[in-house]
């Protein structure tokens, strides 16, 4: 896949998280977009249900997948989210889930037609 | 010409490729499951592998009931209360796919001869830990159920648990590592964005086994 849905720091995440190796990354990467759905799922009911703890876990979780994808500054809008949940601030960490999940939205969808493009 | 986009429901069997990318683990860890028997494959007569499919949705059927706490141990075909091989055996406690996946695919490709089980939650991790008595535990500290710090502080307090080396997997700042302080005095902690330079050495360290064909950084 080309860089442009990794973001611009997938080299630097491939050497510094995966230690040059490409099929890794790759495979990390496929895992994290399966997922990615069914966080966002999730993190959506837990709002719902005011859970903060299950808010701050996930956020938690899907921080450190974009770190390690570098996507640094999607990581950074999860921490907001996790810590924001910590504190129990869940309107702040609604605010801030609308941002990432329509970032991880995008996300999703470029891979998408990224995958449809390379079976036509 | 490139082939047609795959529709996965209306075949039988697939390729280790295909499988590798439908559940995000690379291709050495299809053929490691299927060496397991996690999932059931053949070769063609020129020696390509292919997955039963109705095996690989058993496997995901698995894998999503076990991310509930239902069932547990995926990643191995022995059952939990299994007597102990002579394999070194690792427990991952860890409610996180992508680094289930991720630990799965380190193990595939650098300790195959370790076996691994998993548990997605705390409640569930502290039982298989006493049935499983691994040789090391790998625990995650925010965990649904009961938090890694309380269920390692439970552990200690078994006789059984003196055996078993512990690894605390977290990407858990410092300060936010602070509360749970108590529970890790002593304790080798990896954060998760550095598992692949730190935790192989570690698990050689504490198991006496080489990771095998590890990249040079």
């Amino acid at each position: 896949m080309p860089d442009a849905l990794s973001g611009v720091e997938t080299e630097a995440a491939i050497a510094r998280y995966f230690r040059g190796s490409r099929p890794l990354f790759e495979a990390f990467r496929t895992g994290c977009l399966s997922q990615f759905s069914v966080d966002m799922q999730a993190i959506d009911k837990s709002l719902q249900q005011a859970d903060a703890a299950t808010v701050r876990r996930i956020a938690h979780n899907i921080k450190s997948a974009m770190n390690m994808l570098g996507h640094t500054a999607l990581g950074a809008e999860a921490l907001d989210i996790e810590l924001a949940a910590q504190q129990g601030q869940l309107d702040r960490a609604a605010n801030s889930w609308r941002t990432l999940a329509a970032a991880m939205q995008s996300l999703l969808s470029a891979a998408a037609g990224l995958d449809r493009g390379s079976t036509q | 010409m490139k082939s047609p986009a795959l529709q996965i429901d209306e075949v039988e069997y697939l390729t280790t490729h295909q499988v590798a990318q439908l559940i995000g683990v690379t291709v050495r860890s299809v053929q490691m499951m299927v060496n397991r028997g996690e999932l059931r494959g053949w070769r063609t007569p020129g020696g390509h592998r292919r997955i039963q499919k109705q095996s690989l949705d058993r496997w995901l059927a698995f894998r999503k009931s076990g991310n509930t706490g239902a069932k547990v141990g995926q990643l191995s075909t022995e059952p939990a209360s299994a007597p102990r091989s002579g394999g070194k055996t690792v427990l991952l406690i860890e409610d996180s796919v992508y680094f289930q996946n991720f630990v799965a695919s380190l193990f595939a490709e650098f300790f195959s001869g370790l076996t691994l089980h998993l548990a997605s939650d705390g409640v569930v991790g502290l039982a298989m830990a006493g049935q499983l008595q691994p040789d090391v535990l790998i625990v995650d500290i925010l965990l649904p159920g009961i938090d890694g710090a309380t269920l390692i502080t439970s552990l200690r307090s078994h006789a059984f648990f003196a055996r078993t080396q512990l690894i605390v997997l977290t990407s858990l700042s410092g300060e936010q590592l602070e509360q749970y302080r108590f529970a890790l005095k002593g304790v080798a902690v990896v954060h998760k964005p550095q598992m692949m330079n730190d935790l192989p050495p570690l698990l050689e360290k504490m198991l006496g086994v080489a990771p095998q064909h590890l990249p040079q950084p």
